[in-house]
């Protein structure tokens, strides 16, 4: 059975995140989707990802959020490596051609994107949302 | 104060019909599910539980309200930093604006 929409997005994003080079000089290739128990920090994470179909009278298209989370535990630089991994995410993702098993994506946007520290006191998560538009 | 150009607008908002109601009912819908799903992914949550709770559900009048989930008051308190609600509101506001005008515009020409 082929990829609906969100599954052959987030197999796109794993690849281009890994593929670019300012993810991998903070992450090397700590990119998951269910990260294992002692995974070392920073790492990413795929977050949510919403599909809603788009009504079009003679194709199939729908439009998807989603959002990649960055882990960080830095011993004393605070939120900073956060957000430097927020800011690879946005440069690598936003407006990029990115190769969907089975569809086109017509376009990734970045929306918006939060830094906060987590209740254990000592590690930051950052959350960048993008919304795409996938055809076919 | 000069009132002037009532009797037009009143004459328009006469002709508005169920059809063009129901595109505004559309535009605002479309809006709360806008902002639901940006909330989904914004909030700081391991589990899907809290995700799952951020819903948008309809009011009989074509109004949406939205339920941010038990998180939203957690962790945000009454007036305090509100992590993932306010800014799923401000990253679609200009979107949301957008099919709002757009709404009124298609209305504004189905009546005139």
């Amino acid at each position: 059975m082929a990829d609906g929409y969100a599954l052959a997005l987030q197999k796109a994003l794993v690849t281009a995140l890994k593929a670019d080079a300012g993810v991998s000089a903070l992450v090397s290739t700590r990119v998951y989707d269910q990260p294992p128990q002692s995974a070392t920090r920073p790492y990413l994470r795929i977050g949510a990802i919403e599909p809603r179909p788009l009504r079009t009278d003679c194709k199939k298209a729908a439009n998807l959020t989603f959002g990649i989370e960055a882990h960080s535990r830095p011993v004393t630089s605070g939120r900073v490596e956060a957000t430097r991994c927020a800011e690879a995410i946005v440069s690598a993702l936003d407006e990029a051609a990115l190769t969907v098993t089975g569809f086109d994506a017509v376009q990734v946007h970045w929306q918006t994107q939060t830094v906060d520290q987590d209740s254990d006191g000592q590690s930051y998560t950052a959350i960048v949302a993008f919304t795409a538009l996938l055809d076919g | 104060m000069k009132k002037s150009g009532f009797g037009a607008t009143k004459a328009m908002l006469n002709r508005i019909t169920p059809e063009i109601e129901a595109k505004f009912e559309d535009a605002n819908r479309e809006n709360a599910e806008m902002i639901v799903d940006m909330a989904k992914v914004l909030i700081p949550s391991v589990t899907g539980t809290n995700r799952a709770l951020i819903r948008n559900m309809p009011g009989a009048d074509g109004s949406q309200l939205i339920d941010f989930g038990p998180k939203a008051k957690v962790i945000e308190g009454e007036r305090g930093p509100r992590p993932f609600v306010n800014p799923a509101m401000a990253a679609t506001k200009k979107k949301r604006a957008a099919r709002s005008r757009k709404a009124i515009r298609d209305a504004i020409k189905a009546v005139k």
